[in-house]
């Protein structure tokens, strides 16, 4: 009984998030009766994947302290570059590695700027947000173009019944866990996060570290972009606009500190969940998508400010007794 | 006359007693005492005095003066602001519509500076002061109400000689005005020098409050820590003929300048100076945190300059003075702040961390320092006791045997039983072959540890004294620019 109790308190505890969206999902069940059908809930996953892939991305950057605003802009530049003249004809494989070289270069140049200078990566990445935004506006024209057959299939075709969308989000989320809490690279994103100096002073490769995740931001982005579009079928000049504010939202909905040093991997899928699944439900209720904006504001206000209630109140009252 | 009066105070953080039912008196004219370890309550009963905390039971009674102030251990000061402003800030409205009136302003903080005797005007900006002069500041802020009452929380921690003589003679004429005083501090010297009485406290209750007069410094430790404390510093053993560190012509390149000494393999060299003398930055550019010209060499290897890695390498380990925001991370597990540097040693394939192995390793460590951590190492380091944050700080690099190990004030702000465990660990390291550079503001843990100690005067190295020549007036002479 207290060792259920103390389980539960402790899951709690670590994802506070889970039961919100539970109830989420059971409410708008209960309201509209085709919310709650395996096709929609199919179709949410989907649609949930793009965000997950990118918002792991983004988690690896927030957790060293840092932030990465040309999430979208990363998102259109790989898009308009997927669907340039170059790369319509060519082969699914080689657009594929031509669209990940070219996240990794975005994430670098966004890595490289903030670890050898020092500048706010909130200003460098509001500078790289509108070079990237504005190179794929260029590329495209600002057109609709659609994408050649071959090049959907990694939003449209499933593996074992499993769409390949949420195969990939579900890769990218168990590899995310595992570079999080199983290797050095992970546990050094942390400390960098969590205490800047210290890791300098323990002789951390700090300026490597910090390249690294945005660049593997970069690549995320990168890939969330190749399944966006695909499942669109086309490459719009929409696509990927205010995208890093659901991306940012999700991250710190899912607990991670934005000042660095402390956040996990699941809450940022679950956080990533909360908000595509209260997306949809507006969609059901028949609310214009503007109502979804307001909701994400809301959403990210109240989650900063819960994080800080969380941690102190709630820990304090779950944790057996800490140590004054 | 009873100034202030702490009758039965309680008080528990989630569970965790603070401070158990503690009574004691503080009358006018008279300096009591509040003595203690790390969390043994004192900056609970501190912050409850001073209506920033409320007791759970009992109350404090300031009888007919209801004015008490109390000048804060971490300044509580605006960089950006003036001295006056600084002063007055709680009073800043000097006209009946509400604008401020400078020199209104300059006129009073002037009088409070004379009174603290401080050698700078209210207009200096508070950036520009030294930690001593802001201390300053801070007291005159307090005089600024006119209290009947002042509690001094660790007044002089990280003062000079001169300024803690300085901050003790405002104490003593503060005393005699009539003024009652509550002195919280770890120094025993100054309990000694200045209390009527001493109340001390251990793991939130009361253990004695006795005149001054009947306690000596032994008794004092012993009810502090709650056990007889092994008394004066460890055994340390002979250095080695081989030289592990040796310093040429060091500068920083800004203030400090033609730094040369050798530390031998096994030696304890203390680097000892005041405040600003320049010891912390010679520490910085060995370990390549700073810029730095001159040559260095460790097991007879030039070091690359800058370059912390590198230094790490090259066998160095560094203790910095400053652990809450250099040493460790607070808001993450103990045991990830224990296995930092030791990481490489537990990682596997692909980077691949071996938590069955980290464990290990940071149980052993742990044990080693002697950490003690009630809610095991999974909790966050910040929920730690200071003395015990310093032992992980130290216990971090322990992982392998360093060549050389660099403390910079490696016990400042920690308890008795903490600073006893730091020094067996130092003495232990050097019996082992370590060479030890230690920093420290403490004169006495340099006379009783180091073989050799090394005088700053200036940013420059003024001279150094072996362990026979080595005397607190020699040092003092030194440290103070006069010479041998």
């Amino acid at each position: 009984m207290s060792s259920t109790y103390q389980w539960c308190a402790r899951a709690l505890r670590r994802q506070p998030l889970f039961p919100v969206w539970l109830v989420l999902v059971l409410a708008l069940s209960g309201l509209y009766d085709e919310f709650g059908t395996g096709a929609n809930f199919r179709n949410i996953a989907i649609q949930a994947s793009p965000l997950i892939i990118a918002a792991v991305g983004a988690t690896f950057v927030i957790m060293t302290g840092g932030i990465d605003l040309s999430v979208g802009a990363m998102l259109f530049l790989a898009a308009a570059i997927e669907s340039s003249r170059a790369f319509v004809s060519a082969p699914a494989g080689v657009v594929f590695a031509a669209i990940a070289v070219t996240g990794l270069l975005m994430g670098l140049v966004n890595g490289v700027a903030i670890a050898l200078t020092r500048v706010p990566a909130l200003i460098v990445t509001l500078a790289s947000m509108q070079v990237f935004r504005g190179a794929g506006g260029h590329i495209t024209g600002q057109q609709n173009i659609d994408l050649p057959a071959h090049l959907r299939g990694i939003g449209t075709g499933s593996l074992l019944g499993v769409p390949a969308p949420v195969l990939l989000a579900a890769v990218t989320t168990l590899g995310g866990v595992l570079v999080f809490g199983r290797t050095v690279f992970g546990r050094y994103l942390q400390a960098i996060g969590s205490n800047r100096a210290a890791a300098l002073n323990a002789g951390l490769p700090v300026r490597a570290v910090t390249i690294g995740a945005y660049a593997l931001a970069g690549v995320l982005a990168a890939l969330a972009s190749l399944t966006q579009t695909a499942r669109l079928g086309a490459v719009q000049p929409s696509i990927g606009d205010g995208y890093e504010l659901t991306v940012i939202t999700a991250v710190v909905l899912g607990g991670t500190s934005l000042f660095g040093g402390r956040g996990s991997i699941t809450g940022t899928v679950l956080g990533a969940l909360v908000l595509t699944t209260a997306q949809t439900g507006l969609v059901f209720s028949g609310a214009s998508p503007y109502v979804f904006d307001i909701v994400r504001g809301g959403v990210l206000l109240v989650a900063v400010i819960a994080a800080g209630i969380r941690w102190r109140t709630l820990a304090q009252a779950l944790r057996p007794a800490a140590a004054s | 006359m009873t100034a202030i009066t702490v009758s039965g105070l309680s008080k528990s953080f989630g569970g965790v007693v603070a401070i158990d039912g503690v009574s004691f008196t503080v009358s006018s004219g008279e300096v009591v005492a509040l003595a203690g370890e790390n969390g043994a309550g004192k900056s609970t009963i501190k912050n409850i005095i001073g209506g920033i905390l409320r007791p759970d039971s009992g109350h404090v009674d300031f009888g007919d003066a209801a004015n008490v102030a109390t000048v804060h251990q971490e300044t509580s000061l605006f960089p950006d602001l003036t001295v006056a402003e600084n002063i007055l800030i709680g009073h800043l409205r000097s006209s009946r519509v509400g604008t401020v009136r400078p020199a209104a302003l300059r006129r009073t903080a002037s009088l409070l500076l004379r009174r603290v005797g401080a050698g700078f005007g209210p207009d200096a900006l508070v950036r520009e002061l030294s930690a001593g002069q802001r201390q300053l500041v801070e007291i005159a802020k307090a005089l600024a109400t006119e209290p009947r009452a002042i509690v001094f929380d660790e007044p002089t921690a990280s003062l000079n000689l001169g300024e803690r003589e300085m901050i003790m003679r405002i104490v003593e004429q503060l005393r005699d005005d009539g003024v009652a005083v509550l002195y919280i501090t770890h120094y025993l010297e100054e309990i000694f020098r200045l209390s009527q009485r001493i109340v001390v406290m251990r793991d939130g209750r009361l253990m004695a409050d006795r005149p001054a007069g009947e306690l000596d410094r032994f008794t004092l430790e012993a009810l502090m820590v709650g056990r007889e404390l092994a008394q004066g510093y460890p055994e340390t053993a002979t250095p080695r003929q081989k030289i592990a560190l040796s310093v040429r012509d060091l500068g920083d390149g800004a203030r400090v300048e033609g730094v040369s000494f050798d530390v031998a393999e096994g030696e304890i060299f203390g680097l000892a100076g005041l405040m600003g003398s320049g010891r912390t930055e010679v520490a910085r550019a060995i370990f390549g945190l700073a810029g730095r010209i001159g040559r260095i060499e460790v097991a007879g290897r030039p070091l690359r300059r800058g370059d912390v890695r590198a230094s790490i390498a090259a066998g160095i380990a560094f203790v910095t003075e400053d652990r809450r925001n250099e040493g460790l991370f607070l808001e993450r597990p103990i045991r990830e702040s224990l296995s930092i540097v030791g990481l490489g040693s537990v990682c596997r394939l692909f980077g691949r961390v071996d938590h069955a192995a980290e464990r290990r390793l940071t149980k052993d460590l742990a044990t080693a320092v002697a950490l003690t951590a009630r809610s095991g190492l999974e909790a966050d380091g910040g929920s730690l006791s200071g003395g015990n944050q310093q032992k992980i700080v130290l216990a971090k690099w322990l992982s392998g045997q360093p060549r050389l190990i660099i403390l910079d004030e490696p016990t400042r702000g920690i308890d008795v039983g903490a600073k006893a465990e730091i020094y067996r660990l130092l003495a232990d390291l050097a019996r082992a072959g370590t060479a030890v550079l230690l920093i420290s503001s403490e004169m006495e843990e340099v006379l009783g540890l180091a073989h050799r100690v090394g005088v700053m005067h200036d940013s420059r190295l003024a001279g150094i004294l072996d362990r026979r020549s080595a005397t607190q007036e020699a040092v003092i002479r030194l440290a103070t620019g006069g010479t041998r």
